[in-house]
């Protein structure tokens, strides 16, 4: 095992600790306030960062799919899975993060508004390509059209998470006119947007460690299935030179 | 200790907080070295049985 590279990744571990540590102290104590927001403006370094996570998640997801099309290596579909199933985690916590806020500053958990509207048809198109996945029997099938589908879903979470909301009229802020950036714009107190990639930076980074725990495990359930299945190939050997010695 | 965190509430969810992110970290952290511990033994058994 090459140690220097596994210091390095032991060092990342510890300053991803102490970065996101770091990041929710001063976050949570800050004294920035959006005025209509009040206090809950702290909820923005968290509730955003999620959504911003997934799309890049989903993004990761995309560039693997395109990686297994170019080389038809295996590893790449397995990489595909774990960033997609990361990508719908990250959805699930902006989807019930956003919830919680809306109850105490819209009245109510689920208003239907376009980017509650939009994060639920991102739900359903990568619960799809799971379902996708469990329809197919071989792998290599399986992989190919698992990734064609990955590449068409991603320009929709762009069009979903993005463009949508900036078209018509909602309760998430940048859905009135001239405020563009729906998260934080350039009125917004440049601390909250320091706080806010702060916080990204730091979930996207749990996101990268997080995908290579997924990708190593699915790699070794793959191999404990590759014996598995050569081992019961054997045993049948065995039992059919054994009945052709009888006879 | 307890007239701080009374006087400032905001502390307390901070505490909160990051118990809840230390805890998952140190899991993550054990499951990535478990994880390691099972490539290495599996990688061992498919050498032994190569040989």
């Amino acid at each position: 095992m090459n140690t220097s590279a596994t210091h390095a990744r032991r060092l990342g571990k510890w300053g991803l600790y102490f970065w996101l540590t770091t990041v929710m102290i001063f976050a949570l104590l800050s004294p920035q306030r959006v005025a209509m927001l009040g206090e809950t403006t702290k909820n923005m370094y968290f509730h955003v960062s999620m959504s911003f996570t997934a799309t890049i998640a989903f993004l990761a997801s995309m560039w693997f799919s395109i990686q297994l099309l170019r080389t038809k290596n295996l590893d790449f579909d397995l990489k595909a899975d774990a960033a997609a199933g990361l990508g719908l985690l990250f959805n699930v916590l902006a989807m019930i993060t956003g919830a919680i806020w809306a109850r105490f500053t819209w009245g109510q958990f689920w208003n239907w508004d376009p980017k509650q509207t939009s994060i639920f048809i991102l739900l359903l198109v990568y619960l799809t390509y799971f379902v996708l996945r469990s329809a197919i029997e071989s792998s290599e099938k399986r992989a190919r059209l698992a990734a064609v589908y990955n590449i068409f879903a991603f320009p929709s979470v762009i069009f979903l998470y993005f463009v949508l909301p900036r078209l018509v009229g909602g309760l998430h802020p940048g859905s009135d006119k001239g405020d563009v950036n729906p998260a934080v714009s350039g009125t917004t107190d440049p601390m909250i947007r320091i706080f806010l990639y702060s916080t990204t930076f730091g979930f996207i980074a749990l996101f990268f460690w997080l995908h290579s725990l997924r990708y190593r495990q699915l790699k070794l359930a793959q191999a404990v299935e590759e014996r598995i299945a050569l081992r019961s190939e054997h045993a049948f050997q065995t039992r059919a030179v054994k009945t052709l010695e009888h006879v | 200790m307890i007239e701080f965190l009374t006087a400032y509430p905001l502390y307390t969810v901070l505490a909160v907080v990051l118990s809840i992110w230390t805890g998952l970290f140190i899991y993550i952290y054990r499951l990535d070295h478990k994880l390691s511990k099972l490539e290495s033994m599996l990688g061992e058994a498919s050498q032994r049985e190569t040989n």
